[in-house]
C-alpha cells in the first residue's frame, strides 16, 4: 500500500506551497491532484495579482510601494471588505507572513511588475501584478528541489477516519480506474472552491468542491459558506469565451476606462445605484447590481445585461490596453489567448458586449483555526476550500495571498503533527469508501450524470446566484433531495476504466450536490445581506444579530447550524453596519 | 462566415484495454461564430461518444491543458475557434494513455 507522511490533496498554490512545506519540516508529502499540476486547479487561471501591504512591496520585494502603509492598514482593509466576519488570528497571518514568502517566490524566479495596481477597497496600492504561470513557476521549482511526490490524475473521494482521527486517502487513479487507498498520518485539504455549482464560472470544470463534501462527511465543519464571490463582468456568449472574466478587465476595475453598464431599456443601472462610483464599485455590489437587473427581467435574453463603450471617442478604447498597462491585456486585445480585436472594433460601432456574474470564489469554506487545523486529528486545510480569512468577501488580489500563507502554515502543522504521530492500519471494512467509486461504473443507470450536472447548475443559478430570498432557498434545498434520490440510479455509459471522463463527472456531481446542500443552507440561515450575500428579503446588513460567523457542522448526514461568534484580536466589531453597508 | 455549419472532426482513438492499434474516428459537429475545437470535443462526449478521452481544465486560455494537434500544429483547443473540418491527435503519439490524453509522470518507486 501506499504511504506518506502527509498526504496533500491539491497541487496548486496552496497545496504545492504545503507540499513544500511539509518536506522542510523533514517529512514526506505526497500531492495527489486531478489533473497535472500547472495545468489545473484555480490558481493557474487568475488574472492575476497577489496583495502585500505597500510598504513591505516597497522595503521586502523592492518594488514602487508606498511607506505610508502598515499591515495593520492592509489588516483593516481586509477586515472592513469582509463585513468585520474575518478571522482576525488568521487575518494577522494573511498580513505579517506574506512579504517574506512572496520575497521567495520572487527570489525563485516569479517575475512582477514593479509598479503595483490599487483595488477596490485598498487604501493604498498593493496588488502586485504577475500571471498564473510565474506564480505557479517558483512552486513547481520547489517542489523539485523538495523531491515532493507528485500523483496525477488521481481523484481523492474520501479521507478515511479511525478512532476520531485521519488515517488515510482513498480515491480513483484516473489512469488505470483503479480504487487506490493510501496510508498517512495527516492531510493537508488544499482543493479549492465548489464554484462549479453554477452554470457560469471563472474557475476551471474540476472545481467541483470535492474537498468540501469529504470534509463534511469526515466531520469538519463550515464557517459562512453562504459567501459567494460572483465576478459582474464574465462574458456570457458565445460559447468560446464563457467565462472569460473579459469584461472586468475592460470596465469594472478603478482604473478601468468608463463603460456603460446598461439593462434591456438602455438604463444605465449602476449610476443610479451608486452615482459616485457608479461601475466602478467593489465586485460584491457590482455583481447584485447586474443580477438584480436580470431577476426582475431587465437583463439580456442571455440571462445578463449589456456593456457600451460606444459614447467613447475611438482613441479612448483604442490606446485603453496600453493605458491600462497590465500583462493579461495585450496592446492589441489579446486576453487570455483570445483575440478581442473584432468584437473591439464591433463596439466602438455600436454592439454592446454582453456579460452576466460569474461564480468566481468562495469565501467561506471548512473552518480553521490559525495553524490550518480543523480541529479533527490530523486534518489541516487552506486557501480557497477554507473559510475565515477573507470574513464575508474577498479584496481583489487577497485570494493568492491567502494560498501562499495558509498553504504554508497548514504544511507546517501537518507536519509537526505527524512527526509525533505513527501510521494505524486502515480499518478492516473499507466496503463505503470503495462502493462509492466503484458503484457507478458498475451499474447500469437510466440518468445521465452530463444530464443531471446541468439541471443542478441551472438550479443554483436561478435560486441562489447572487439574488436570493427564503423562497428561493427552500426550493433548493427541496430539490436538492430529489438530486440525492436520482443519483444512485445514474448510469455510465462509457464503461472503459482508463480515464473515464462521464465516471469521473458522476463522482463529481455528488461532490456538488453536497456543496449546493451547505451553500443553501448556510444562506437560509444569515437573514440579513452583508457583503457578497444578498438577501432580497432581509436587504439590509444586520450587525445588531448576525455579526457572527455561521457556522454548519455534520450531524449524522444531514446539516445542523448555528451561529458562533468571530474570532477577534485587535479591532472591535461595530454595533452599527457600516454607511457603505 | 455563416453562423452556422456542419463540420467534421477526425479523431485520434486509442484505449490501451481494447485496442492493439490506434484508429481515427469522424464525428460531425455544428459549429458557429465564436465555437472552439474544445466546445466540439465536450459536445461529443457529452452527446455522442462518451468514451472519448480528452483533459480540459480551464477552458479560458489559461492552463494549457487542453493542448492538441490540429491538423498537424500544437494549439490549446479552448482558444481555436472551429471553422473547418479538422484533424485531432494527441500532442505526443508515443506518450497516450487514452485518445488525447498523455501519461502523466510515473510516481518515485520509495512511495
Amino acid at each position: 500500500m501506499l504511504k506518506a507522511d502527509v498526504v496533500i490533496i491539491g497541487s496548486e498554490g496552496a497545496g504545492a506551497r504545503a507540499a513544500i512545506e511539509v518536506a522542510r519540516h523533514g517529512v514526506k508529502p505526497l500531492v495527489l491532484t486531478k489533473g497535472p499540476i500547472g495545468k489545473s486547479g484555480a490558481t493557474i487561471t487568475a488574472m492575476a495579482d497577489f496583495e502585500v501591504d505597500s510598504r513591505s512591496a516597497k522595503e521586502v520585494l523592492g518594488l514602487n510601494g508606498d511607506i505610508r502603509d502598515s499591515q495593520e492598514k492592509f489588516f483593516e482593509d481586509t477586515l472592513i471588505s469582509g463585513g468585520y466576519l474575518n478571522n482576525q488570528k488568521m487575518l494577522e497571518r494573511h498580513v505579517t507572513e506574506i512579504p517574506a514568502i512572496a520575497k521567495e517566490m520572487i527570489d525563485k524566479g516569479m517575475k512582477v511588475e514593479k509598479d503595483l495596481d490599487k483595488a477596490a477597497g485598498q487604501s493604498y496600492p498593493r496588488s502586485v501584478i504577475t500571471t498564473g504561470h510565474e506564480f505557479m513557476k517558483p512552486l513547481i521549482k520547489m517542489c523539485k528541489e523538495e523531491n515532493v511526490a507528485v500523483y496525477e490524475y488521481f481523484m481523492a473521494t474520501d479521507l478515511v477516519k479511525k478512532d476520531g482521527k485521519i488515517v488515510g486517502v482513498v480515491g480513483l487513479d484516473l489512469s488505470t480506474g483503479e480504487f487506490v487507498e493510501i496510508s498517512t498520518k495527516a492531510v493537508v485539504l488544499a482543493t479549492g472552491g465548489g464554484m462549479q455549482i453554477y452554470p457560469y464560472s471563472t474557475a476551471p470544470d474540476e472545481l467541483t468542491g470535492d474537498g468540501h463534501a469529504m470534509a463534511f462527511r469526515a466531520g469538519a465543519s463550515f464557517i459562512d459558506i453562504e459567501m459567494v464571490q460572483f465576478m459582474g463582468g464574465t462574458m456570457i456568449a458565445p460559447p468560446a469565451v464563457e467565462g472569460q472574466g473579459f469584461g472586468y478587465a475592460l470596465c469594472a476595475d478603478l482604473n478601468s476606462m468608463d463603460c456603460w453598464m446598461l439593462n434591456k431599456f438602455g438604463t444605465r443601472f449602476m449610476a443610479e445605484k451608486d452615482p459616485v462610483h457608479k461601475e466602478h464599485v467593489t465586485r460584491d455590489k457590482l455583481a447584485v447590481g447586474m443580477m438584480t437587473e436580470v431577476f426582475e427581467g431587465r437583463g439580456t435574453p442571455n440571462g445578463g445585461i449589456y456593456v457600451s463603450v460606444s459614447h467613447l471617442p475611438d482613441q479612448i478604447i483604442d490606446h485603453y490596453p496600453a493605458a491600462k498597462n497590465v500583462p493579461y491585456l495585450s496592446k492589441d486585445w489579446d486576453f487570455m489567448g483570445f483575440n478581442y480585436k473584432q468584437i473591439m472594433e464591433e463596439a466602438k460601432r455600436g454592439k454592446a458586449l454582453e456579460m452576466a456574474v460569474a461564480s468566481h470564489f468562495f469565501c467561506g469554506g471548512i473552518k480553521i483555526d490559525e495553524t490550518g487545523s480543523t480541529g479533527i486529528p490530523g486534518f489541516y486545510a487552506a486557501g480557497e476550500v477554507t473559510g475565515g480569512t477573507e470574513g464575508g468577501n474577498r479584496i481583489s488580489g487577497n485570494a493568492l495571498t491567502q494560498v501562499l500563507v495558509q498553504g504554508k502554515d497548514a504544511g507546517a502543522s501537518a507536519a509537526e503533527y505527524a512527526k509525533k504521530a505513527s501510521f494505524e492500519e486502515l480499518p478492516k471494512d473499507m466496503g463505503q469508501y470503495k462502493d462509492r467509486v466503484l458503484s457507478p461504473i458498475s451499474r447500469e443507470g437510466s440518468e445521465s450524470s452530463f444530464e443531471l450536472r446541468k439541471r443542478l447548475q441551472k438550479l443554483c443559478w436561478d435560486n441562489m446566484c447572487v439574488v436570493r430570498t427564503e423562497e428561493s432557498l427552500l426550493y433548493v434545498i427541496s430539490e436538492l433531495q430529489k438530486f440525492k434520490e436520482i443519483l444512485p440510479h445514474i448510469g455510465i455509459r462509457a464503461k472503459n476504466r482508463v480515464y473515464n471522463r462521464e465516471w469521473v463527472d458522476a463522482l463529481q456531481l455528488e461532490s456538488l450536490i453536497t456543496v449546493a446542500e451547505l451553500v443553501a443552507t448556510g444562506a437560509l440561515q444569515r437573514k440579513e445581506s452583508r457583503c457578497v450575500h444578498y438577501r432580497q428579503d432581509f436587504p439590509v446588513a444586520d450587525y445588531q444579530n448576525y455579526s457572527m460567523n455561521n457556522i454548519l457542522e455534520n450531524d449524522n448526514g444531514k446539516i445542523s447550524a448555528h451561529f458562533e461568534p468571530c474570532v477577534v484580536t485587535s479591532i472591535s466589531i461595530p454595533k452599527e453596519a457600516p454607511k457603505n453597508e | 462566415m455563416s453562423d452556422k455549419k456542419i463540420v467534421k472532426l477526425k479523431v485520434f482513438r486509442f484505449d490501451p484495454a481494447i485496442d492493439q492499434e490506434p484508429h481515427y474516428d469522424i464525428f460531425e459537429v455544428e459549429t458557429q461564430t465564436g465555437y472552439s475545437i474544445y466546445n466540439a470535443l465536450e459536445y461529443i462526449a457529452e452527446n455522442l461518444d462518451s468514451t472519448l478521452a480528452y483533459y480540459a481544465s480551464c477552458r479560458i486560455g489559461a492552463c494549457n491543458g487542453c493542448v492538441a494537434r490540429v491538423n498537424g500544429k500544437v494549439v490549446r483547443t479552448c482558444t481555436t475557434i472551429l471553422t473547418d473540418d479538422i484533424t485531432v491527435e494527441p500532442v505526443n503519439k508515443d506518450k497516450v494513455l487514452k485518445d488525447l490524453v498523455l501519461k502523466c509522470a510515473p510516481l518515485p518507486e520509495v512511495m
